[in-house]
Formats: structure tokens, sequence, C-alpha cells
């Protein structure tokens, strides 16, 4: 009898124990199972100048990141305040995971980049292919994504024609959007972020893809979810979509 | 009929997690020297497992404090049945185990007023010629001495932990911490390890004298 009440008293503790435990378990499993988001955070805006050419405008970045769990996603959303994260496949983030290691190659773009141009200033001496082509592919390694691609080439405009577009300093002109290689202004990720950046950092023109009718993937296209940021956070800078980069450098031209 | 002690279970349930807090901070430390001294190893292959056990650790830490909170009042309930002059009440230790800056005496004072009136108890216990009074002062004396070491643990796992958390310093604080870590739960284990044994002592005295009045009684 009193072998009984002895294991019934190991048992009842040992349950009791083993329900409780069952709480933190269960809880880290669900924080550290893998399950991957993208998240963007506003970034800064960067002078062209800085990546090696003579212009005044400036790209935007925006931070991004991957949270490989739940644990890391309650992180940087208790890091960071109200974050946006997108699910994202499992490859395609371990891809970029690794990828994010590696130097980033803008031969491409800077290609594009260079021909539109090329194409825009034909009657002007070119020094930048000769002289500069690979310093700023160096001082872009550190930049991931091809979004700074149209302000590259409206920099490097600037550069090889002598042009001011900020008249002396008058307007603060940023922008986003990818070149192709048919001097199309593409889509990029992160608007809101983007412009949410520009905003903090007193821009006063900032460019963007006029991809409304062009934008393929799910969701708001660039040009109306920058609209619509402007709109919702009463911003007061000026949001410009352009289509081409020849757009754009008759907007800065003869639009302002 | 035997009147049971309240605390027992739930000092049982607490003493479980203790063990396993202790089991838990070994493992943080056997974790911790990758960490220091292998940092891309640990990246690749434990990262993830000590994630694991760091939400594990940190939630069955929390599930363990109410578990002592619990078993204090149960502890207290069980003290004033037993030595009806006993001056604090279950809700009165929880205030002063609980509440901060409260606590900063409240700790020192609820183990105190506990060795102090186990040692009264069972030297009264004693004079009758037992054996285990003296086991029961023994244990007294211990839970009185493990006071200062209760508060050293405490006191060095939370000033590690804020170095940690606000400035950046050299990696082998990491296995300072979880050395701390593992000494707290060391104390702790030892003080409830006591308190459970005075308990027992102090029941099975009172039970025994409880049965030698209905005897008398009876044979009256």
């Amino acid at each position: 009898m009193q072998t009984q009440t002895t294991r019934g008293t190991i048992k009842k503790e040992w349950v009791i124990s083993g329900i409780l435990l069952l709480i933190p378990f269960i809880v880290s499993v669900i924080t550290v199972w893998p399950m991957y988001y993208e998240y963007d955070l506003p970034g800064d805006i960067v002078p062209v100048e800085e990546v090696g050419i003579d212009g005044s405008v400036y790209f935007t970045y925006v931070q991004t990141g991957i949270t490989t769990n739940f644990y890391e996603k309650l992180l940087v959303e208790y890091n960071y305040g109200n974050v946006r994260f997108t699910p994202i496949d499992n490859d395609y983030a371990r891809a970029e995971l690794e990828m994010g290691e590696e130097p980033a190659d803008h031969t491409e773009t800077l290609d594009y980049v260079v021909n539109e141009v090329q194409k825009l200033t034909d009657e002007y001496e070119w020094d930048f292919l000769s002289d500069r082509f690979y310093d700023v592919l160096e001082q872009t390694q550190d930049l991931y994504g091809e979004s700074f691609g149209m302000m590259l080439a409206i920099g490097l405009y600037e550069d090889q024609t002598g042009t001011d577009f900020s008249r002396r300093g008058k307007y603060k002109i940023a922008g986003t959007g990818t070149l192709e290689p048919d001097g199309t202004i593409g889509s990029i990720g992160a608007m809101r972020e983007k412009i949410l950046t520009a905003a903090e950092n007193n821009v006063d023109i900032f460019l963007v893809p006029k991809d409304r009718d062009r934008y393929y993937w799910e969701g708001m296209s660039n040009q109306d979810e920058a609209l619509q940021t402007v709109e919702e956070e009463g911003i007061k800078m000026r949001v410009v979509p352009v289509d081409h980069l020849r757009d754009a450098i008759l907007f800065l031209k003869f639009g302002l | 009929m035997k009147e049971l002690l309240q605390s027992e279970t739930t000092g049982k349930v607490f003493l479980i997690f203790l063990r396993i807090g202790l089991v838990l901070s070994g493992f943080g430390l056997l974790l911790t020297i990758p960490y220091v001294y292998f940092f891309d190893f640990y990246l690749d292959y434990l990262s993830g497992i000590d994630r694991f056990f760091e939400i594990f650790n940190y939630i069955s830490y929390l599930i363990q404090a109410v578990i002592f909170l619990i078993w204090i009042v149960h502890v207290h309930r069980d003290l004033r049945r037993l030595i009806p002059s006993y001056p604090v009440s279950p809700s009165g230790a929880v205030v002063r185990l609980a509440v901060p800056v409260v606590n900063l005496w409240g700790i020192a004072s609820t183990f105190y007023n506990m060795a102090v009136h186990f040692q009264k108890a069972l030297t009264v216990t004693e004079a009758t010629g037992s054996e285990k009074a003296t086991d029961g002062e023994k244990l007294s004396d211990r839970l009185m001495h493990a006071i200062p070491f209760l508060y050293l643990a405490l006191f060095a796992t939370q000033i590690i932990d804020r170095i940690l958390r606000k400035i950046e310093v050299n990696e082998v604080w990491f296995l300072v911490y979880y050395v701390a870590e593992l000494y707290q739960q060391f104390v702790f284990i030892v003080m409830t390890v006591t308190i459970i044994r005075l308990l027992h002592r102090l029941h099975t005295r009172a039970t025994h004298e409880q049965e030698k009045e209905q005897e008398i009684a009876a044979e009256v």
C-alpha cells in the first residue's frame, strides 16, 4: 500500500512536469522551425558621386534581409518596429543567403548604362569607358540588386555632359528603377520603403518606373505603390513616373 | 487521519524544473564554448540547436518562476499550520520575493525567518533526545548559510546579463554568464532540497506527537 502511494506521488509530479515541459517544447519547435521571410526596411540615399560618377543625383537603397524562422522574424519586428515581411520559397531563401556573401558584379547593368547614355550623348567626347568603368564596378560591389541602374545612368549623363540637374543644389533628386537593355526603366522591389527613405532625406523629386501597364508580378505596380505611399503618408515630395531613360532626362532638363 | 504537506507535490515539481534548468545551463555552457572559440563551426552546425535550447530554457525558466511562487505559498501554509507562531503569511512571502526592490530585503527576510523558526521548532524537539532534531538543526543552519550565496548568485547573473545586453564585450563573458547561471541553479537546488527536508522533519515530528497524544487520550 505504501509503495503504491509512493509510486502514485512520483507519477503525479512527473506527469505535471511533463505537461508543463510541453509548453516550452512546443513553443521552441514553432519558433525555430524553418520558415523563410524576406523583409525590407528604410535605408538611405547615396549620391552617385560616391560610386565614382560626377553627377548630382542620388540613388536609394533599403535594408533587406531574410529571416529563417519565427524567432528571427520576432527579433526583427522587435528591433525595427513595423516591418513588412513577404513569405519566400525555401530554395530561393537559401540561394539568396549564400549569394549575399559574394561581392555583387554589376558589369551587365553598367554595360546597359554606358550604352544608353552613349546613345543620348553621342555628340560628347567619351572618357568613361577607358578610365573609370572598372572603378565604378569596384565601388558598387557591396550593393545588391540592380535598382540603381536608372540613377547611375542619369548621373553618368550629367558626368559626361557637364550638366547639373540639381540646379546648383536647388533640387535634391533621387530615384529608383533598373535600366533595361532597351533603355526602359524596370520595376524594383520595396518601393514603399524607398519612398519613405527618400522622404526622410528631404528629397524634392523622386523618379520611379512608370510600370502600371507592364507590371507582371503579384501586387501593386511600383508606380501605384509610390503614389499611394505618398498619399497615405502625406509626403510632399514630387514623385515622377518615367518609362524610359530618355523621358527621365527630358523631364530633368525641361520639367523642373 | 494523517494530514499531508500541501507543498509536497509542488516542491517536487519545482525540484524537477530546477534540475532540468541545471542540465539546460550546462548544455548552454557547452554550446557557448564553440560559439566563443569555433564560431564558424557553431554557425554551421550548432546555432539552430542553441537557439532551440535558448528559447526552451527561457520559457521553462518563466514556468519555474511561477511554480516557485506557488510552492512558496504552499510552504508558508504548511509552516503556519505546523508552527502557529510563524510570522510570515503566504501572501506576505510572495510580496517579499516577487516585488522588485522589496525583494532586495525580502529574499533574506523570508529564508532567514524560515531558518530561525525551523531551528526553534526542531531544537525543542531535540530536548526529547531525538536524533532527527540534530539533523534538522544542521539543515536549518545550511539554509541560513545559503542566503548570502543566493544573493551572490542572483547579483552575478543579473549583472552579467545586463553587461551582455548593453555593452559589446568579449565573448568569453557568455561563458562566465553560463557558469553564474549554473551556480545559481545549484544554490536554488540546495536551498529547495533543504526546505523540503526540513518541512518533512517538522511534519513527521508533528504527526508523531499528534499520534502520541491520540494514544494517550485513547488510553485515558
